[in-house]
């Protein structure tokens, strides 16, 4: 009788345990597919756009935070020529920089507490320890950067749009004129005449000051740096201000 | 007891392998997606492309991109490897790729799963005994007469509308294309559906929609990969055939 009791609450348990693996199982697979799914849309986006913006970036730990806690760890490995590449880990460094052709990002996602199925596959069993199974949903994704961001120029764009605007007269008083940020003077400079709203005093060319000279002037330009280019506008639709900001 | 384990494991084990596979088949796709993209990062710099954009050369009047094969399949297995989760998963795409492809205008080359780049295959099509050769860009054609000058003819003249140019590449692309795909001891091989562009039938659009070639230079690979397993007089074939690829335009 009593054995017959034994053997009752064991074939029930076993029932149920591999009832619920079988359970978790699919789930836990799901999961890793759409965790694989979200990672992937992330990664192509920035693929195509040449930027890993604010909002998407929210949009990935927002969505991953449905299914866990999910740590996001982020690699650029920004080209400056071929072969060759300057490598970033910091998500402050990397989200809403602007990417050009070349550029790699690579996205890990990595759930920090294992799935309902994990903890089932690692629990005790009839006073069995199974040993620590890593099955945690992880996921990586690399991609290329295709498509540079748009807007962004480079410095000697920077120098030819300053001396273009002063040979051909577009910098006036009521007109467009120029500002330049570089790392060394994130407040910047203005090109343009005194009057325009922004402009405190004339400044019509590049590289006629000590500050734009060598590589060490807080306003030097260089050649192949890369400059955010803004405009703004006035109501009418022209030109009041083009802002570069270097990256 | 018995039974239940019977329909546990006759249950579980065909669904868990079908899910395994589905994802895998996913994985494959996302990888090779992500891949061909290095063809905008793979363009030769020092061809005339670049020296006519210096000069203010735009849109049509520009010469085709000319891409560097090598850095191409380089960076190619580079991103590839990154976005396999082990050298062993790896070394099996790369085992699978039948082919890689570069769409020119007006030619393309194929490399086989040894990475080894053929002639280039031109869009000719046989005319009453005349060589013509067709091009995506334009609407003109050229032949070459006895003496080894160029002729060239708008599509008009050579009789041909535009529609049927586009089908005439895409014949020959897929013809090409056919003798990589093809399984040793069988006639039969891939035929991989090309958009053309000029064929306005809508259900043909619907059917066609997700690959076009004949726009810009396209980079595209294709993946194959059968598994057969043999139950008793059963056969289940496993298919999982994935064409990806990026255009430049």
């Amino acid at each position: 009788m009593i054995g017959r009791i034994i053997s009752t609450i064991i074939s029930v348990s076993l029932s149920v345990y591999l009832i619920f693996l079988t359970i978790f199982y699919f789930l836990h697979e799901n999961i890793k597919g759409n965790i694989n799914e979200l990672n992937y849309s992330a990664v192509e986006v920035v693929s195509t756009s040449g930027v890993l913006t604010g909002d998407l970036y929210r949009y990935l730990s927002d969505s991953t935070a449905r299914y866990g806690n999910y740590s996001i760890r982020l690699k650029l490995e920004k080209q400056i020529k071929a072969g060759v590449y300057d490598t970033f880990f910091d998500a402050g460094e990397i989200v809403g920089r602007y990417l050009e052709v070349g550029d790699r990002l690579t996205v890990y996602l990595e759930d920090k507490n294992p799935t309902l199925f994990g903890r089932l596959v690692n629990a005790t069993l009839l006073f069995n320890n199974p040993r620590h199974v890593d099955n945690n949903i992880k996921s990586i994704k690399t991609a290329i950067i295709a498509r540079s961001a748009k807007n962004v120029v480079r410095g000697y764009d920077v120098i030819a749009d300053i001396e273009a605007r002063a040979s051909n007269n577009s910098f006036s008083s009521d007109k467009s004129a120029i500002f330049v940020a570089t790392k060394l003077n994130p407040s910047g400079k203005y090109y343009g005449l005194t009057g325009h709203p922004y402009v405190a005093a004339t400044n019509l060319h590049y590289g006629d000051s000590i500050d734009e000279s060598g590589n060490t002037g807080a306003n030097y330009i260089f050649d192949y740096g890369n400059f955010l280019k803004e405009t703004e506008c006035y109501p009418d639709g022209s030109e009041k201000l083009i802002r570069y900001i270097q990256q | 007891m018995i039974i239940v384990f019977m329909f546990y494991i006759f249950t579980f084990i065909p669904l868990s392998y079908l899910n395994i596979t589905r994802l895998k088949t996913e994985n494959t796709k996302q990888c090779l997606n992500l891949s061909v993209k290095v063809l905008s990062n793979s363009i030769l710099p020092s061809r005339t492309n670049f020296s006519e954009l210096a000069q203010g050369f735009a849109g049509e009047d520009l010469s085709p991109l000319e891409v560097d094969k090598d850095k191409l399949m380089r960076e190619f297995y580079d991103v590839a490897a990154k976005n396999c989760y082990s050298s062993k998963d790896f070394n099996h795409l790369k085992e699978k790729l039948l082919f890689k492809t570069i769409v020119y205008p007006d030619r393309f080359f194929i490399a086989d799963t040894n990475d080894k780049w053929s002639v280039p295959y031109f869009f000719t099509y046989n005319k009453d005994g005349e060589l013509l050769y067709l091009n995506t860009r334009d609407d003109t054609v050229y032949s070459y007469d006895s003496a080894g000058n160029m002729l060239t003819w708008s599509l008009t003249e050579a009789g041909i509308s535009r529609s049927r140019k586009n089908d005439l590449i895409i014949d020959r692309i897929n013809s090409i294309l056919s003798g990589y795909t093809g399984e040793p001891g069988s006639d039969k091989a891939l035929n991989i559906k090309i958009l053309n562009p000029d064929n306005n039938d809508s259900a043909y659009k619907i059917s066609y929609s997700y690959f076009n070639v004949l726009e810009g230079v396209t980079f595209f690979v294709v993946y194959k990969e059968n598994r057969n397993i043999d139950v008793k007089d059963r056969d289940f074939r496993f298919k999982n055939y994935n064409v990806a690829g990026y255009t430049l335009y």
